[in-house]
């Protein structure tokens, strides 16, 4: 039922809204413009003293740039450049014949996923959903049908796959549906009660950070607030003692080889603290010469990098210190900037109207031509898979920056 | 002999056009969105001017509006990645008081704070951006059926928090 209280309220804040902010006159633009063109030069400038000043940096600068100062040189991996020419699949589950629902396609590796069709309709601005659910073990060449059924019908959900066979299903305030047979059956989880499967995939891991009592689940309204967050292991409980890193303590990752990276962000600085041992010691490193910097850690873990986007930057893990390097596109987001391996980076460029993207290795940053994206991730397993306009998914397979392409529609 | 009335340079008169027919209307979206009234200028003036730095290319697109509005929400969501760290920060200083009267719009951006940072965009993206269904999809890269799913959630937890919200004055105005 429409709740036209509620569009009354939107319209009278607009309304009251409207008038009340103060754009800068155009000629200050000019000004803006020049400062930020400053900014970036100066960055660069900062960046080139600061590879001087360090022996690090002192070896770049002689690997790049001083001919009379000769060093090791990288050796050039990049061979001729990437290209973007997917291959088109379609995703064919067997008694799924819908010709107007909307696909999600959850890979969990290069070879298995799960395909979940929806199908919702607006009514009085209150939405009816229906849903199927496909699975493929052979990088969908072939699907099977699954027994979800209609226990998801009518609610909003979110899905976790874990592998080939085990997904969760969300049914948003209503519970938890869980399969690990690869569809064929699903047991009823309450709300209260998260599979810890679900928990595994929504926490990247075994290991998450959350507020006391919070499942990881909650939002909006039913969130729970703390003051310090706790690391937490999947199924046993908050762990003991917990890490005592300075600062606001920002996000958890796992590595493929197990380690955990816990970062915390404390005034100009990102500190950083690794475990090896399952969050049992902590041991810190670095810290990131910047503010609010995000890592990311490629598939198999023994790759760290820092990001920040304002202004960019970009530091990889060299030992126990984070060296800064260059060549990052000036306009990124943190969270587009994924670790693939290899010292190559997959970036989605910040400029969002021509939606490219492509590989940064070496400190040179090489567009992916023909890609035009709204996101990318990387799986465990380092398959990429890409969000293209109009919402297909492309999937990279191979390693490095020259990828075997496949495109699925339903 | 130069004419008595100059035009302003092509690139000032076209961008002032899109800049202050939207400028307003991109700032009280960012606004409902973050729940910072400075924010959502400064992240909005700084769309502006990126897409100023570009005019001679943006001015060409058929909808050189569109591209600054995924600018500034391309800003706000990350601005709200660090906003989530800094809300615990905060948490440390909060003062508890009984929250006075206050103007509507100001309880329209508290009840909007209580949503998620997905339902919060799709609500904000379709009541006051007047965004399709299909035009947030292609937005935030998701399925129609997911932002169908979010608004639905958006709108009932909004309206569940107005009427207790409502419920908790009435019952302050019987207990006084």
């Amino acid at each position: 039922m429409a709740d036209t209280r509620l569009e009354e309220r939107f319209a009278a804040f607009e309304a009251q809204v409207t008038g009340t902010f103060r754009p800068a006159p155009i000629t200050g633009m000019t000004t803006r413009v020049r400062r930020r063109r400053r900014l970036r030069r100066g960055l660069l400038t900062g960046f080139l003293a600061a590879l001087v000043a360090t022996p690090a940096g002192g070896y770049a600068v002689a690997g790049y740039h001083d001919d009379a100062r000769p060093g090791p040189t990288p050796t050039p991996t990049m061979t001729g450049p990437p290209r973007f020419d997917p291959v088109d699949r379609q995703i064919a589950v067997p008694g799924v014949t819908w010709r107007d629902a909307h696909v999600r396609l959850a890979l969990t590796d290069a070879a298995h996923g799960w395909a979940f069709f929806e199908r919702c309709e607006d009514e009085n601005e209150s939405t009816t959903c229906t849903y199927a659910l496909g699975v493929t073990a052979d990088a969908g060449a072939t699907w099977n049908a699954t027994a979800l059924g209609t226990r998801a019908d009518g609610r909003p959900v979110n899905i976790y796959p874990l592998d080939g066979r085990t997904l969760a299903v969300h049914v948003i305030t209503k519970g938890f549906l869980l399969t690990t047979d690869g569809g064929a059956t699903f047991t009823e989880y309450p709300e209260s009660e998260p599979p810890v499967q679900a928990q595994r995939v929504n926490a990247g891991g075994d290991f998450a950070l959350l507020c006391p009592g919070a499942t990881g689940f909650q939002d909006g309204a039913s969130s729970v607030e703390c003051a310090r967050p706790q690391v937490y292991k999947i199924g046993a409980g908050a762990v003991t003692p917990q890490p005592t890193l300075r600062g606001d303590l920002a996000e958890l990752w796992q590595g493929g080889d197990g380690k955990l990276w816990l970062t915390s962000w404390d005034g100009d600085v990102t500190r950083v603290a690794i475990s090896y041992d399952s969050a049992r010691t902590w041991q810190e490193v670095g810290p990131v010469p910047a503010a609010e910097a995000k890592l990311t850690l490629s598939p198999t873990g023994n790759e760290v990098w820092a990001v920040t986007d304002e202004p960019a930057g970009l530091w990889r893990l060299d030992g126990s210190r984070f060296v800064a390097q260059k060549g990052l596109p000036t306009e990124v987001f943190q969270h587009n900037v994924l670790a693939i391996g290899d010292g190559i980076l997959l970036i989605k460029d910040g400029n969002d109207d021509t939606l490219t993207g492509g590989f940064w290795q070496d400190g040179r940053y090489q567009e992916l031509a023909g890609l035009r994206t709204v996101g990318m991730s990387v799986l465990p397993d380092g398959t990429i898979v890409v969000v293209e306009r109009g919402l297909t998914t492309v999937v990279g397979t191979g390693e490095g920056v020259h990828r075997t392409w496949t495109r699925f529609s339903s | 002999m130069p004419s008595a009335t100059a035009q302003a340079p092509p690139k000032e008169g076209e961008f002032a056009d899109l800049y202050h027919g939207h400028f307003q209307r991109l700032a009280m979206q960012l606004y409902a969105y973050l729940g910072d009234h400075a924010e959502a200028q400064d992240l909005t003036q700084e769309a502006f001017c990126r897409a100023y730095e570009r005019w001679d290319h943006i001015r060409t697109y058929d909808d050189p509006s569109a591209w600054v509005r995924r600018v500034a929400w391309n800003l706000a969501t990350s601005r709200l990645r660090r906003v989530k760290v800094a809300v615990r920060h905060l948490g440390k200083q909060r003062e508890e008081h009984v929250p006075g009267p206050e103007p509507d719009h100001v309880a329209l951006v508290r009840a909007l704070a209580t949503l998620s940072a997905r339902h919060r965009r799709a609500v904000v993206l379709h009541h006051l951006c007047h965004l399709s269904v299909a035009e947030i999809a292609r937005q935030e890269d998701v399925a129609e059926g997911t932002v169908r799913s979010w608004l639905s959630r958006g709108r009932t937890a909004l309206a569940a928090y107005f009427n207790e919200t409502t419920d908790e004055a009435t019952l302050e105005v019987r207990r006084g």
